[in-house]
Formats: structure tokens, C-alpha cells, sequence
């Protein structure tokens, strides 16, 4: 939209401005039509008196003519000298031969051939020409020609008349229509500068100042309506507020003796179930070795079955720890070179199992930003994974590395194990679900909802693809820069 | 209509030799008559006889020396009344007489004559020098060589003669 | 000298002293094993308080096995209280604790703990880490030898 100059004067202006203009208008449009008025009446009263004077002296010329006194004619003429606007006046006798003449405009002469005329207005002059009259007989002409300067004088003191009273007119409507702008304006710049103090310091208590009962002050009190309508949802937003600040503060501190009594059931977990896990496998071990030799075969094998449960147990505690650790754990983001990490696993699966055969393949400098710690913990979780689920594989292999093509990079491992069936997926992830039997594979089922635990913290995202007996990947994603940009 | 014409004519050759200097080239008796004719238009008589009277009755007393030169003013209608060009034998027979020249061949009675047409109530007009002093209406006089007029207001009042300002104005002398 | 060597174990719990006694008897069987039941009674033996005041005290045992997890005074407290008196300052102790948090673990290694061990349930895993520990405190470790100053 454009700005004209219009809109971007102030109110107090364009007030003054209509006012002005309907003010000065009526002055001007009566002033012009008095001076045209004047003017058309001028010229004919003017012509109506000039005819009269003419008359007059056409009149009193008749004798003079008759009896051939020319300076009695030139005396008579003379006497029009006091009419100022005269400028020419000229007696002819019968035959048009100049008797007097009065010349007052040295530019003017009697003309040769006067013609009679009632008067006409030509060349800034009125002409009349008359006949001399005497009793019924035609025995002379006058001729006589005005200057309308007269006129123009008039017109023009007319004319700054009518100005200074248009001066006048417009200084007492400029002082009054001041005055009474102030009790339009006045209320509305209260009005806006309010509006502008509320927007500016956010103070809802302001109210404007009501000053006058007509649409202003309609628009004040609704503006005040407003003011009040806005500050009571203001304290009630700021109630809410304080009261959702007291509920979050509450809900933290519940949250903060949550994770403390987790870190204690934790530790105790750590400490009071291990501890009698301990004892049951320790002395297990006593009984076999102090009293073996007194038990049957069938004793033996149960005592043993006891140690290997009680040592499961205490796999299954540790592997819970882990999780827990890894959900309180506080992510410290640094470089983390992920190849290096998967060949210290790599390095001690082998030294563990060093009768396998496996074929590994590790995509050197995959370095990300991410927590040491954490990735090491996943990341061991997952090779371990592929090692344990490829361990009946006589030709096992082994594959970490990485699709930078895709944004953020993809992560791969993948393995050519057992693999399973893709309908069981979604369990995978989830803690305490196993999709092979202990005969089969080792696991406490915790190792991959670990991981996906620490792919989350990392804001990654992690699936699997496997068929079964052919092998499985998983493919994770680790977005943790954009997290701690966020 | 032809005559009144002629008589303008007249008027303005006479006017115009006046102002040229050439009176003398004109007779000056073809100036008064015109003057005669002249006065008749700034007078009025209010005496109840003359104001009513459809005629005007213009009378040349004595031996005239205009012979036909008024001829053209007869019937002539002047403030809608028709002249008549008189001539009188006897000054008893001026009591119809509007206006009343008294030639110079009159001047021995003077008196006689002025004190008759003090009744007939006439505007008196003559040459004879003195005539206005002596209780005449309108003297002719020259002035230098042109011809002008006196006017006696005092004479003109006892008449009931009303004689206009104009023709006051242009008077040489006015006794009042 | 061999009678000579004492090894101070302070274990609260009945079971795992009993196992811990049996690992090192395993590995040490000709170690005097004195066993503290807590905190206190472990400051007393060293420092000869309590009813320990009669004891010789020119006998001081020559590794610790602490355990963290004590009543009345704790382990992390008794190991504090070693390293503040001088004459136990270089006393060697090895943690025995059921606990693989790091926090204990680096708050052991920082009031001066010279192993920090975290028991395993695996009791043979267990015997084999006691054996290296007397190994390698007993056999080949050099420490200053407390009995002369």
C-alpha cells in the first residue's frame, strides 16, 4: 500500500487542515462572488451614472451649443473633471464638429465620427456616445469615455478586503480551532501514547485518561475494557505460569529422588544380589571341592547346575547395571574413533575365543561425535552380538562400516549367523526378550535394548534387517551434534 | 419638416461661422433670428393666456431688418406650440405676442412700447443699446464681433416670464 | 618370617569372609588372616585400640582387604583414617567391593587405595584375583617394611 502524505500527517494536522479548508472556503467562495457581483454591478451602475452624468451635462450644454458659447461648453465639460474616472470627453455640435473637449488621458482623442451609443465596454474604457438633445431636435452629440481603473481600484480593495478578512477569519479559526483540536486530539494521543506505554513496558495496570464522553471517549473506555480484560488474563496466565513453575519444580525434584532411589536400587542391586550370588556359587564350589568325592554323579551335576544359574544370575545383574548406567550416564560429546573402538573388541573376541575362525572387516577412520563411553558399550553389545550369532558359522564374517552417502551417515554391522525371522523385529530392542533359546545362544536379552538405549541418547535411530540363517545387519544413525546444537 | 431641416441648417452654419470667426460673413441679423428662435426653447410663460396658448406668436416690431430670413420659422413647433411670424404695424396689436422683437426703428419709444409689453406679458428681445437697462427682457449685444445677449431677470419677473438657467448662464450680463 | 605374615581382611558379611578366607587360604595358606567384622574393630586392630591393646604391636599385617560396604565406620572412612596416620600411611589396601560404579571406584583410588577388586560371583574368578593380588603384594611388590621403624 502506498503512504501518501495524507496518511502519514497527524490527526492534530489533518483536524487543522479540514478546518482551515471548510473555514477559509466560505470567506473565499463569498469574497469571490461579492467581487464578481460587484464587478457586473459596478460596470452598470457605473454605466447607469456615467449616462446620467452625460445627461446631465448633455443637458446643460444645449443652450451653449444653440448660442455657440464653446467656453460655456468647455466649462460644462470641465465640471466632469471631478468625476475621476473620466477620461475623455468630447461636444460635437450637428455636423460632428468638435465644440469642447476635455482630454484627461493624453493616449485619447476626440474621435472623427462619433457614433451614437447607449455605452459599451471596450478597451479598458466605457464609451458612451449621446445625442444633445433640445427640445425634440438632435443638436449635438457628447461623447464620453470612463476608464475602468476606478473599477479596478475598487475590485482591488475589494479584493484585499475580502483577503484581510479571509486573514483574519483564518488566525481566529486557527487560535479557536486550536483550542477545540486540543479536546478532540488531546484524548487520542492520550489514547495513543498509553497504547504505546502498555505495547513498550507490558504493563497491563495503565488505563487512559477518560476525557470526554463522545466516540473518543467511547473507544477510551473500551480501550480501558480492554487494558482490564487483558491484565486480569495477564495475572491469570501469570498465576498459571507460577503455578505450572511450582508444579515443573515439584515434578523435577520427584523426578530427581526418583533417579537417586534408582541409583540406590541400583547399587543395592549391585551390591545386595550379587553379594548371596556370590555366596551360592562360592560355596558350591566348597561343597565340590571339599566334599565332591562323597557326592554321586547325579550330585555333582546339580551342584554344577547351581553355580552355572547362579553365574547367569549374576551376568543378567551385571547386563542390568549396564542398562541402568547407561540411561543415567551424563553424555560427554567428544571425537570418538568408532574404528578403533570395534578393533579393541575385536582384539579381545579373539583373545577369548582364539580356536574361531572369523572374517572381519572394519572400514578404517569412522570418527563421530558422541559420547566414548556409551558407543563403546553399544558397540561392543552389537559385535559381540554378531560374534556370538555367526559362532556356528564355519565361515563367519564379520562387517562394521558406514554409508556416508546418507545424511546423517548410516552405521553398519552385520553378520552371516543365525539371523531371524523379521516378524519378531520389533521385540528385538525391547529388554528381557530373547528370540533364541540359552541352548542356542548365550544372552541376557538386555545387550540390545542397550543399545538402542544409547543410539536414542545419541538421537540416532537403529533397525535391523536379517533373514533367517543367512545372517543380520544392523544399521544405526548417531545425530548427536545436531542435539547438542539443539 | 423641410423647413425645420433648413433652420438647422442654418443654425449650425451660423454656429459654425460663429466659432470660426466668420461671423462677419454672415449677416447679423441671420444670427438673431436663429437666437430668436433659440430663446423661445429656454422660456416659459406662465401667465395662463401664453402657457395655454397652442400658438406661439413670435412678433418683430418696427422696420425689421430680418425680411425673409424668419420666414423658415413660421409654422415652425417649438415646445409643441406652432409659431407665427408677425409682423406689427402697431404696438397696441403685441398683446397676443409671445415674444416680441422691438427693431432699432423703434428706440424713440421705447418706453411706450416696453411698459404695453409689460401686460401682453411678451418677452421682449432688441439690438437697441441700453434695452435691457431700460426694462427689455434680452438685449443683444456685441462683443468684440461676436453676438451675445443681457438679460434682465427683474423685467422678465414682472412679465411672468421664467427664463431657464441655461440660457442665464450663457448671458453676457444678467440684472436681477 | 614366613609365620610372619599377616594379612588384615575387613569383611562385615559372614558368607564372603568365610569365601574370602578360603581364597586366600588357597593362594596364602601359610598367611595369618585377621579379620575385622567393620570399620572400627579394622582401626582398632591397626592403630592397637580397644581390645586390640594388648596385641603386639610390632606385628602389622602386610596387605589390607577392605571391603566398602561396612557398618559403624565405612570402608572408604577406614581407608582415610590409614592414609592420615603415618604409620599406615603406606599400608598397602586393596579394595574388595561388590560395587563397578566409577564413583567408588575413583573415590577409592583418591583417599589412596593402591587395587580396587570387584568381586565377581564366579567364585573361581574370585580365587584367581585374590592369588594375583597376594602374589603381587606379597611375593613381588616391595613395600617398606613396617616392623623396623
Amino acid at each position: 500500500m502506498k503512504v501518501s502524505f495524507w496518511s502519514k500527517l497527524p490527526i492534530r494536522s489533518k483536524l487543522l487542515l479540514l478546518t482551515l479548508f471548510s473555514s477559509v472556503m466560505g470567506p473565499l467562495v463569498i469574497a469571490a462572488s461579492v467581487i464578481l457581483y460587484e464587478a457586473s454591478t459596478y460596470r452598470l451602475e457605473n454605466l447607469q451614472e456615467v449616462t446620467v452624468i452625460a445627461n446631465i451635462v448633455a443637458d446643460r450644454s444645449t443652450a451653449a451649443l444653440v448660442f455657440g458659447d464653446n467656453n460655456q461648453l468647455q466649462e460644462n465639460l470641465a465640471s466632469l473633471q471631478l468625476r475621476k474616472t473620466i477620461a475623455l470627453a468630447c461636444m460635437y455640435d450637428e455636423t460632428d464638429l468638435v465644440r469642447a473637449s476635455l482630454i484627461l488621458d493624453e493616449s485619447l482623442n476626440c474621435p472623427a465620427a462619433p457614433v451614437v451609443h447607449e455605452g459599451y465596454y471596450a478597451e479598458e474604457y466605457l464609451h458612451i456616445t449621446q445625442q444633445v438633445i433640445l427640445d425634440g431636435e438632435p443638436i449635438g452629440k457628447l461623447l464620453i469615455q470612463a476608464s475602468l481603473v476606478e473599477l479596478r481600484r475598487h475590485l482591488g480593495n475589494f479584493a484585499l478586503t475580502a483577503l484581510l478578512v479571509c486573514l483574519v477569519t483564518i488566525v481566529a479559526i486557527l487560535y479557536v480551532a486550536n483550542v477545540l483540536q486540543k479536546r478532540i486530539t488531546d484524548p487520542l494521543i492520550n489514547l495513543t501514547e498509553t497504547a504505546s506505554r502498555v505495547a513498550g513496558e507490558k504493563n497491563y495496570e495503565l488505563r487512559a485518561e477518560l476525557e470526554s464522553q463522545d466516540e473518543i471517549g467511547k473507544l477510551v473506555e473500551t480501550f480501558n475494557d480492554m487494558l482490564a480484560t487483558i491484565e486480569e488474563q495477564n495475572n491469570h496466565i501469570l498465576k498459571s505460569n507460577e503455578e505450572l513453575e511450582k508444579t515443573v519444580a515439584t515434578r523435577t525434584s520427584e523426578l530427581l529422588t526418583a533417579n537417586k532411589e534408582l541409583e540406590a536400587f541400583s547399587y543395592s542391586v549391585s551390591h545386595d544380589l550379587r553379594q548371596p550370588l556370590r555366596a551360592i556359587d562360592g560355596f558350591s564350589e566348597a561343597i565340590l571341592e571339599d566334599y565332591g568325592d562323597q557326592l554321586d554323579e547325579m550330585g555333582l551335576s546339580y551342584l554344577q547346575r547351581v553355580r552355572s544359574a547362579s553365574q547367569r544370575m549374576g551376568a543378567l545383574i551385571q547386563s542390568m547395571l549396564v542398562l541402568s548406567r547407561v540411561t543415567r550416564h551424563v553424555i560427554a560429546l567428544k571425537e570418538v574413533n568408532l574404528s578403533e573402538s570395534a578393533e579393541a573388541v575385536r582384539q579381545s573376541l579373539t583373545d577369548e575365543n582364539p580356536e574361531r575362525q572369523v572374517q572381519w572387516s572394519i572400514e578404517p577412520g569412522m570418527v563421530t561425535k558422541g559420547d566414548a563411553n556409551l558407543l563403546n558399550i553399544a558397540l561392543s553389545n552389537l559385535l559381540q552380538n554378531a560374534w556370538k550369532y555367526s559362532s556356528k558359522e564355519a565361515q563367519a564374517e564379520i562387517r562394521f562400516g558406514v554409508d556416508r552417502s546418507a545424511v546423517p551417515p548410516v552405521f553398519y554391522v552385520s553378520d552371516n549367523g543365525a539371523g531371524f525371522d523379521m516378524k519378531y523385529a520389533d521385540k528385538l530392542f525391547v529388554a528381557f526378550s530373547r528370540l533364541h533359546s540359552p541352548d542356542e545362544f548365550e544372552g541376557s536379552g538386555i545387550g540390545l535394548a542397550t543399545v538402542n538405549r544409547v543410539i536414542n541418547r545419541h538421537h540416532g535411530r537403529i533397525w535391523v534387517e536379517s533373514t533367517l540363517n543367512e545372517g543380520t545387519t544392523f544399521y544405526f544413525t548417531l545425530d548427536a551434534e545436531h542435539n547438542a546444537a539443539g | 419638416m423641410i423647413g425645420a431641416r433648413r433652420l438647422i441648417i442654418l443654425n449650425t452654419i451660423l454656429l459654425s461661422l460663429w466659432s470660426s470667426g466668420w461671423a462677419r460673413a454672415t449677416t447679423d441679423y441671420e444670427i438673431k433670428a436663429a437666437y430668436l428662435y433659440n430663446f423661445v426653447k429656454f422660456v416659459q410663460w406662465e401667465r395662463s393666456a401664453h402657457a395655454l396658448s397652442p400658438e406661439l406668436n413670435l412678433c418683430i416690431l418696427g422696420r425689421h431688418p430680418f425680411r425673409d430670413v424668419l420666414a423658415p420659422l413660421n409654422q415652425r413647433k417649438v415646445q409643441n406650440r406652432t409659431i407665427h411670424i408677425r409682423y406689427l404695424d402697431d404696438e397696441r396689436q403685441m398683446m397676443e405676442c409671445h415674444v416680441l422683437f422691438v427693431s432699432y426703428s423703434e428706440r424713440k419709444q421705447l418706453d411706450d412700447i416696453l411698459s404695453l409689453a409689460d401686460q401682453a406679458k411678451a418677452l421682449t428681445v432688441s439690438d437697441i443699446r441700453g434695452f435691457v437697462r431700460d426694462g427689455g427682457i434680452i438685449g443683444f449685444v456685441t462683443v468684440g464681433n461676436v453676438i451675445r445677449f443681457e438679460v434682465n431677470l427683474v423685467s422678465a419677473r414682472a412679465s411672468e416670464i421664467h427664463l431657464s438657467s441655461k440660457l442665464l448662464e450663457l448671458a453676457e450680463e444678467v440684472v436681477k | 618370617m614366613a609365620q610372619s605374615v599377616v594379612l588384615l581382611l575387613v569383611e562385615d558379611n559372614p558368607d564372603d569372609e568365610a569365601l574370602a578366607k578360603r581364597a586366600l587360604k588357597k593362594a596364602h595358606s601359610d598367611s595369618e588372616i585377621v579379620v575385622a567384622r567393620d570399620g572400627q574393630e579394622a582401626l582398632d586392630f591397626l592403630f592397637g585400640l580397644g581390645k586390640f591393646q594388648q596385641r603386639d604391636h610390632a606385628i602389622q599385617p602386610q596387605v589390607v582387604f577392605l571391603d566398602i560396604n561396612l557398618p559403624k565406620v565405612n570402608g572408604l572412612e577406614v581407608l582415610k583414617a590409614l592414609r592420615e596416620d603415618e604409620r599406615t600411611a603406606s599400608l598397602p589396601v586393596v579394595i574388595l567391593s561388590s560395587s563397578d560404579e566409577n564413583s567408588d571406584i575413583s573415590k577409592a583410588y583418591a583417599l589412596g587405595a593402591n587395587s580396587y577388586i570387584n568381586k565377581p560371583v564366579n567364585f573361581n574368578e574370585f580365587c584367581r584375583q585374590i592369588d594375583i593380588m597376594g602374589q603381587y603384594w606379597l611375593d613381588i611388590n616391595r613395600v617398606v617394611n613396617l616392623q623396623l621403624q
